[in-house]
């Protein structure tokens, strides 16, 4: 039978104390996830209809076969959620464990590979790891058109088209001037001798531009 | 206003009879100076912009018995309140209100262009559209309809290839008649959604109006009919365009045009209406503004220029020069190779011209002596053949040079190449804060830093500009290598050309230094960015540019001859006063003056009278260190022995750094005064006094320390 979140939870909460000491008290298991001791025993004897603990009034509670399965693959999917959220999308500790026990509960098979092969692809690629943080980083500060690249990541003979303008006021407003207007198609003619400045062509001059205002000017390759 | 000018009475007149005034106004690179040459001819005054260093250019011609007065504005892409320049356009149209606007259109690059053309349209201008480059625009198979475009537009059209003077006769006319009969532009419709916006914006504008003429707070709202905004004075559907761009100067003159308790309310509203823009069309309301114009220009561009966008022959011509001066490895050797040509046809060209100016007031000084000597009065011999005679060949000398200057650096412009230049340049110099059109000045101010100075305006922004006309005297001129050739062979002989690298070298290194200290600081903020259109190569027209260089060169003679005489005259006065002494000896006031700053160099290792005396010549030119020496310690024959008695190898290193770094020459100073004004001179002066002292300080001691 499917177990409710709160079953899973005091599922868990028994696994850790046989895990930690050998054995798992009514007390223990009720101070662990700060419930009173009755509704732990309430618990205890829905968790025993279901075939899941052994438990006699008085005595320690013991995880069945069925039940140490099912607390070992909640405990699997709480490492993995865990891991994703403080490593891959670096959540702070805290927040990351209580995001964490809503999510372990939700997760079917198939979520719980793909997470983890995502987080050891992660673990795998430090340089990809470090990129989607700072790109995340900018995404949080709201500058939602990182996800374009911009015009200085290009070279000799792309043929572009604007996204948008960023940068100042007064930046934008020349750029904009001197018609780099959103969807207006560009091509990179050349690039100077020491790499900077560039020379890009639109509505049919030529236009020179440093690397820094280049930047600024978030692009789509056609 | 400046008055002294050489159109000075010309101008009175033309202030005095309230000449009706036209602006010329345009894009970089539109031939706008060829316009203006052609309209006004040789009736030209120049100044600059009150308070700032942007060139204004004056002028006025006659058609039909119609004396019209021309104002040329700033070259510039957009009327926004950005830069230095646009401001200056703007604030011109709309403060001096003049009777016509001009436009200068390249005909053969519409849409941008065109862009301007619509900003003046929208704020209602009296306007005159001067297609020029009609013949490029034929030969790219742009046909146009000037007729059917005037009556779209609203406005009159001339079609002009200014520079072969074609239809020029043509834009006189219409500017007479538009004066004659003002017409307001046609309104252009922007798309539904953003009408919709503007239109609250224009009732928001409207609502808020006092109707009350009399203290001309009425907001010239559909109840008063008057057609512009009496604040502002602009239609108010310009006011309510460039409120929506989020405009901080019309922004700013509107509000606290508004009654106190208002204030709030409107910004309120106004921000609501931002915003609302913002989230219709997920981007910034200028920039949807902009982007919206470019799409009214771009449909109208279509409908009137049937282009077949055939390539011009100068188009293809562009296209393979760039090949080669914009080259990966050959683009910086090209460079290098033209800005050498420039230097070598400059100076030694130059240098030809100066010898027999120089040769000639040298044998009139010496006549003039010779004369009051013999009818017995000297003392008025040596001020005028010395003082006199020696100020104005001070000035002229630098003539040949100027005006050479101006001539290659006009071809250099006018073709197109300096900003390829710039263009090839630009990563090293902004690497110490500077722009890549700083070099120039910075190369010429190795043959001398007068036209060093002046080659700064090709530079557009102020900072970049005064930054690099500050640090151009450090660039090692030629008049102080005979100062370095007389010590180096005398105290380093076998090290000679070493020590004269070193030299140099002390000169680019406190040049990078202080640019980058300077930009550290008095410079700080917002380096200007480098957004530059790298115009087709024409070929110059050979009388724009010799009457601009001569126009400037005379300018510079005219403004900077008088500092230059001045401090000559003066100078010689102190040499020679009181009565009766030996020119510059220790006696003189010259002589006192040198004892009295001869401690102050103790610790740089030259604490001794001629010294100062020396340096203090130095200021008038500094070739004029050597020759000072000379006389000062006996003659060619006793300097030698003089010069190794009195300097050790480490304290003549440290005379040469000194003379090296400290305050430049009078023409130089007189050159940074007429580009950058009287605080920038004071500031020069001071910076590079102490920098030198700092300099020699440090050369002198350690050296001491090292060598005994």
């Amino acid at each position: 039978m499917a177990l409710t979140e709160t079953l899973e939870d005091y599922l868990q909460a028994i696994f850790h104390e046989e895990n930690e000491k050998g054995m798992a008290r009514v007390k223990d298991v009720a101070k662990k996830l700060a419930v009173r001791a009755s509704s732990v025993v309430e618990a205890v004897n829905r968790l025993k209809e279901a075939g899941y603990v052994l438990y006699e009034k008085g005595d320690f509670i013991r995880l069945t076969e069925p039940g140490q399965e099912v607390a070992q693959r909640t405990f699997e999917r709480n490492l993995v959620v865990y891991r994703f959220l403080d490593q891959v999308l670096g959540v702070e500790p805290e927040h990351a464990r209580k995001l964490t026990c809503g999510i372990e509960h939700h997760m079917d098979r198939q979520f719980f590979d793909a997470l983890s092969a995502l987080c050891f692809f992660f673990e795998r690629n430090s340089d990809v790891q470090e990129k989607f943080r700072r790109f995340a980083d900018s995404y949080e500060k709201g500058m939602i058109c990182d996800m374009y690249a911009t015009l200085d990541q290009f070279g000799k003979g792309d043929t572009l088209k604007v996204i948008k303008v960023s940068g100042d006021a007064f930046l934008r407003q020349r750029l904009i001037a001197m018609g780099l207007t959103p969807g207006q198609e560009i091509v990179i003619e050349r690039v100077a001798p020491l790499g900077d400045p560039v020379d890009v062509v639109l509505r049919g001059y030529h236009l020179s531009l440093r690397k820094e205002e280049a930047k600024c000017i978030k692009v789509e390759k056609i | 206003m400046k008055s002294t000018t050489q159109y000075a009475r010309s101008y009175r007149d033309v202030q005095t009879h309230k000449l009706p005034t036209v602006a010329l106004i345009g894009n970089p690179n539109v031939g706008k100076t060829s316009v203006f040459n052609a309209l006004t001819g040789s009736h030209q005054k120049v100044g600059n912009w009150p308070g700032v260093t942007v060139e204004k250019k004056e002028g006025r011609f006659t058609y039909e018995g119609q004396q019209v007065a021309m104002v040329d504005l700033p070259g510039l892409y957009s009327l926004s309140p950005y830069s230095l320049d646009e401001r200056i356009a703007r604030s011109f149209i709309s403060q001096e209100q003049p009777g016509a606007v001009v436009v200068i259109v390249d005909a053969s690059n519409l849409e941008r262009n065109m862009y301007l053309v619509f900003e003046l349209m929208e704020m209602g201008v009296n306007l005159v559209v001067d297609l020029n480059f009609m013949d490029e625009a034929k030969e790219r198979g742009i046909e146009v309809n000037s007729k059917e475009l005037s009556r779209f537009l609203g406005v009159p059209v001339v079609e002009t290839v200014a520079f072969r003077r074609q239809g020029i006769d043509e834009l006189k006319k219409a500017i007479v008649e538009s004066l004659q009969a003002p017409r307001r532009p046609r309104t252009f419709p922007f798309p539904e959604k953003m009408e919709k916006f503007l239109q609250q914006t224009e009732k928001l504008i409207e609502d808020s109006c006092h109707h009350d003429i009399q203290t001309s707070s009425c907001f010239a709202c559909g109840e008063c009919a008057a057609p512009n905004h009496p604040v502002i004075g602009f239609p108010v559907r310009w006011v309510a365009i460039k409120l929506l761009e989020g405009d901080l100067e019309v922004n700013g003159n509107l509000l606290s045009s508004l009654p106190e308790e208002n204030r709030e309310v409107f910004a309120g509203h106004l921000r609501s209406l931002r915003q609302a823009v913002q989230a219709e069309y997920q981007e910034e309301p200028e920039i949807v503004v902009a982007e919206e114009r470019y799409a009214v220009i771009h449909g109208f561009v279509k409908e009137f220029f049937h282009s077949r966008s055939t390539v011009s022959r100068r188009m293809k011509l562009t296209d393979r020069l760039d090949r080669y001066f914009c080259h990966r490895y050959l683009g910086l050797p090209i460079f290098l190779l033209l800005m050498w040509l420039t230097f070598q046809v400059t100076f030694f060209l130059g240098e030809f011209f100066e010898e027999s100016i120089e040769g000639a007031f040298e044998v009139m000084g010496e006549a003039v002596i010779t004369f009051f000597g013999g009818v017995g009065i000297p003392w008025l011999g040596s001020l005028l053949g010395e003082g006199v005679l020696g100020g104005i060949g001070a000035i002229l000398v630098f003539l040949p040079n100027i005006f050479i200057l101006f001539l290659m650096i006009s071809i250099l412009e006018d073709s197109g190449y300096l900003s390829r230049g710039a263009f090839v340049m630009d990563r090293l110099m902004h690497a110490i804060g500077l722009h890549g059109k700083s070099f120039i000045p910075m190369l010429l101010g190795f043959g001398c830093s007068v036209p060093g100075v002046m080659a700064c305006r090709t530079l557009e922004s102020e900072r970049d500009r005064k930054l690099t006309l500050l640090v151009v005297p450090l660039m090692s001129c030629s008049a102080r290598l005979p100062i370095f050739l007389l010590f180096t062979s005398l105290f380093f002989s076998r090290y000679q050309g070493t020590i004269l690298f070193t030299l140099y070298l002390v000169g680019i290194i406190s040049a990078i230094t202080v640019a980058w200290v300077l930009r550290k600081t008095l410079f700080k903020g917002e380096v200007a960015p480098l957004i530059m259109e790298l115009p087709i190569y024409r070929i110059p027209s050979p009388k724009n540019v010799l009457s601009e260089s001569w126009r400037k060169s005379y300018l510079f003679l005219r403004k900077a001859g008088t500092i230059i005489f001045l401090v000559v005259v003066l100078v010689w006065l102190f040499a020679s006063l009181p009565v009766g002494v030996e020119y510059a000896s220790i006696d003189s006031l010259m002589g006192k003056l040198g004892e009295f700053f001869a401690p102050l160099f103790r610790p740089l290792g030259f604490g001794f009278w001629q010294a100062s005396v020396a340096l203090i010549f130095g200021t008038v030119a500094k070739e004029v260190v050597v020759g000072t020496l000379g006389t000062l310690f006996g003659g060619e024959a006793g300097l030698t022995e003089a010069l190794s008695a009195y300097f050790t190898p480490v304290s003549a290193f440290s005379f040469m750094v000194f003379s090296l770094l400290y305050i430049p020459c009078v023409a130089t100073l007189a050159a940074i005064k007429r580009e950058a004004g009287w605080k920038w001179v004071g500031f020069a002066m001071v910076y590079l006094t102490a920098l030198a002292y700092l300099v020699s300080l440090a050369v002198f001691q350690i050296g001491r320390l090292l060598f005994g």
